[in-house]
């Protein structure tokens, strides 16, 4: 099945020979045919990640345990919605899950604001469990390497796009927060992107 | 077609913050300029490096039994059509056999939301011990919990609508072919719900394709896996439907 999977990536002409998203693509090939221990292996190696995201947006513990369980919950039924030609199945992944954070706060903003005093205690716990489970999943190097670019990003950029990707704000919502005219948030989300797009290219694992 | 100005939309989409002025606009661009591999593969491109963006934060446990939820979901056992097709009772065209072929047709979970919404309503209506409780989980929408010996059901469903989704724990094995019956009882004629199967711990999360209309107790009772049109053993989960 591996060889397989890899052949298959070879003739999408992905120009990658990444053997983690060989990986991925073939749990999700398995997948397809019901194989639980194909979704246990996706699921351990994304959900942690998938759950700070999650709890990172939408600042409630239970929220996030909830949009991961929803977000796999689908993978689960309908392994199929995940189109190759559009990206890695871990991008995939996030892209669901972030989605479905944001959709979530923007609808419970209201709400969102009521429970701000949560948050240092939500961090809290992230903060405790956090080392085990980087070594659990065996995601490091990912880690390191989108830190990285982020680092690397000229710090009003880095703002721009953690507003709008980790707190789920909107650009008019983040032109409103800082103060900064709605064109230059664009520009600036745009910029930011690409330094994103071009340090992550030819490095995917 | 303005490639930099589509690039700005999209990478305000990747990332989740495009207003919805311009998501119109990207998509009226979009479509007005008809296929378009370099849209496309920047459209690719910026999803990739957004989706990365989640790498850079620290992974967080999730509740070690999340997976075994989400995979019961998929555990329980349609109802064999070809078994009820083939009328072991021998009646070459039944309308109540019919109906009840309906009512047993299984949908897996697949609204994952409302899954979500049972799981924590139920985890409430799921606790041991004490007769029969009804809360209303959302306008309209009722939680019922079994009573019994065998582990612990609630079932949710809107009244006057079709679908209940049932959400149980700890439920013993049936057995081998042997499989959880539910019934809707209404004066005192039985009407299968269709059957159920726990998954390996005792777990079941299943959409059933049913109406609970003016039925006054549910119950469950173990049956032979061809899953029969009437209760051969006594119920060992109940629910009165009391609804005042």
């Amino acid at each position: 099945m591996l060889l397989a999977t890899l052949e298959a990536l070879r003739s999408e002409s992905l120009g990658s020979d990444d053997l983690s998203e060989a990986r991925d693509r073939e749990l999700l090939a398995r997948l397809r045919g019901g194989d639980e221990d194909a979704f246990r292996g996706l699921f351990d190696r994304y959900a942690p990640t998938a759950k700070a995201l999650a709890l990172r947006v939408v600042r409630q513990a239970h929220l996030a345990e909830e949009i991961v369980q929803e977000a796999f919950m689908a993978v689960w039924k309908d392994p199929a919605g995940y189109d190759a030609d559009r990206g890695s199945v871990r991008s995939w992944l996030m892209g669901t899950v972030h989605h479905r954070a944001v959709d979530l706060v923007r609808r419970e903003e209201a709400h969102r604001r009521r429970v701000e005093d949560a948050i240092p205690e939500a961090y809290e716990d992230q903060a405790d469990h956090a080392d085990e489970v980087v070594e659990a999943i065996g995601l490091p190097e990912e880690r390191r390497i989108v830190r990285a670019a982020l680092a690397e990003l000229p710090d009003e950029q880095r703002q721009v796009l953690e507003m709008m990707y980790f707190e789920g704000r909107s650009q008019t919502q983040v032109a409103e927060a800082t103060g900064i005219p709605l064109g230059t948030v664009k520009s600036r989300a745009l910029l930011g992107m690409r330094r994103m797009r071009s340090a992550l290219q030819g490095i995917e694992r | 077609m303005n490639h930099e100005r589509v690039e700005e939309w999209l990478a305000g989409r990747a990332l989740g913050g495009l207003n919805e002025a311009d998501a119109a606009a990207l998509e009226a661009e979009m479509a007005a300029h008809g296929d378009c591999a370099k849209c496309r593969r920047l459209e690719r491109e910026l999803t990739e490096a957004a989706g990365r963006l989640a790498f850079a934060l620290d992974p967080v446990p999730v509740d070690p039994g999340m997976a075994d939820r989400i995979l019961a979901a998929r555990v329980v056992a349609p109802v064999a059509p070809t078994a009820l097709e083939a009328s072991p009772r021998g009646a070459p065209h039944d309308e109540v056999a019919e109906r009840r072929r309906s009512r047993g047709t299984y949908t897996f979970v697949g609204v994952a939301a409302g899954i979500a919404l049972v799981a924590v309503v139920a985890a409430t209506a799921l606790r041991p011990g004490g007769r029969t409780t009804m809360v209303t989980a959302q306008p309209a929408q009722t939680i019922v919990r079994f009573q019994g010996d065998a582990g612990h059901l609630a079932m949710a469903y809107t009244p006057g609508e079709s679908g209940v989704i049932f959400w149980g724990s700890d439920l013993p094995d049936p057995g081998a072919d042997r499989v959880y019956e539910i019934w809707m009882i209404q004066g005192g004629t039985p009407v299968s719900g269709g059957c159920l199967t726990p998954a390996p711990g005792g777990n079941l999360a299943a959409f059933v394709d049913a109406e609970v209309g003016t039925t006054d107790l549910m119950a469950v009772t173990v049956e032979p896996a061809d899953c029969p049109s009437a209760p051969t053993g006594e119920p060992v989960l109940t629910a009165p439907l009391d609804v005042a």
